[in-house]
């Protein structure tokens, strides 16, 4: 029974991934479909029209089951393996160096403003 | 079929490892792929042929899985209003600089158009970048090696950034590592900072959203 309610709450979060999609081709957008169903479904919990109850088992196994859904996708790395061993370094370095500068920004930014907002909690 | 039978089986496999040996390198998606990399590698399969036995199933919850990231964003939400600007902040800054650095790194050695879009979405959670990859015009198999290396980078050398430039903050730790380095970095956070991570898997989910609504519409200035 369990198992069928989580079947159903996936369901219907599929026709939603679905309804994104065509949100996305008729206002032409560049946005994925998925990402414009996600928002949909942010705005029905918060604006009460669907309860949150009515997905939530569901879309929480859907969430801790991601890893194998992404395993057909992930895979594909073997068509590429010249392309890395050629282009390898180079890449990884890249990657490394943005990672590292992308987490040092946000991490920095957002911390001090955490702390003015205290002084200023502080302050009055 | 056979190959979605065994997928499922070496996926669970994997998980019990990860359980029994928590590590970025031990996760179940990477060691899972690396698995089926040698696989292949051995018994002369192509990836076009495992995908279409049976592999191509799996995707199709791949969608549906991303509209569900709205349940924890959504029970989440009090931590998401609360710290709003600076998660959002946090992500956009972090959104253009890896754009930026993408672009110019990129160019200077060299690597074509597609190549530099596949880099692009390395700061979003997987099943993100990989859509946005294919939106952008990227090569989705390339991106998720990227994401993983952005993920392992972070959980690693995350905790020294952050400790070299003072930042003690929650808000800070969680905002930092759920943007630059997504699911892998907000693990490294769950083991004793709970409440960072709780943020940064806040930041996670909305970096992946800034992202996606961003990037498609910028990156036709860079490339």
């Amino acid at each position: 029974m369990k198992w069928m309610v989580m079947a159903l709450q996936a369901g219907v979060l599929y026709v939603i991934s679905l309804v994104g999609n065509q949100i996305a081709d008729w206002l032409n957008l560049s946005i994925p479909g998925s990402l414009i169903g996600m928002i949909l479904l942010f705005i029905l919990l918060t604006t009460g029209i669907l309860p949150s109850k009515w997905v939530e088992m569901g879309a929480l196994k859907l969430v801790a089951f991601m890893p194998l859904f992404l395993i057909p996708a992930t895979t594909g790395v073997i068509d590429y393996g010249a392309f890395f061993l050629q282009e390898g370094i180079g890449l990884v370095v890249v990657i490394i160096g943005s990672t590292l500068m992308t987490l040092a920004v946000s991490a920095f930014v957002s911390d001090r403003l955490a702390r003015k907002e205290e002084q200023q909690w502080d302050g009055s | 079929m056979g190959w979605i039978v065994i997928t499922v089986f070496v996926y669970f496999l994997a998980v019990k490892i990860n359980e029994k040996a928590s590590s970025p390198f031990t996760l179940p998606v990477l060691t899972t792929t690396a698995f089926f990399v040698v696989l292949f590698s051995l018994t002369g399969t192509s990836h076009k042929e495992y995908v279409g036995s049976g592999a191509k199933w799996l995707s199709l919850f791949l969608n549906a899985s991303i509209v569900a990231l709205a349940i924890p964003l959504y029970n989440q939400r009090r931590l998401l209003k609360t710290h709003f600007f600076s998660i959002l902040l946090g992500s956009c800054l972090g959104i253009l600089l890896t754009v930026l650095i993408a672009v110019l790194a990129g160019k200077s050695i060299g690597l074509s158009n597609s190549i530099i879009a596949s880099i692009i979405p390395q700061l979003t959670t997987m099943p993100i970048a990989l859509a946005l990859s294919g939106k952008i015009e990227g090569i989705p198999a390339i991106t998720a090696a990227f994401v993983v290396i952005a993920g392992i980078t972070g959980a690693i050398a995350g905790p020294i950034i952050m400790r070299i430039l003072r930042v003690k903050s929650t808000i800070g730790r969680g905002v930092g590592m759920g943007c630059a380095s997504h699911i892998i970095g907000v693990s490294q956070l769950l083991k004793n900072e709970k409440e960072a991570a709780a943020i940064g898997s806040v930041t996670m989910i909305a970096t992946g959203i800034t992202a996606s609504f961003i990037i498609p519409y910028i990156i036709g200035y860079f490339l």
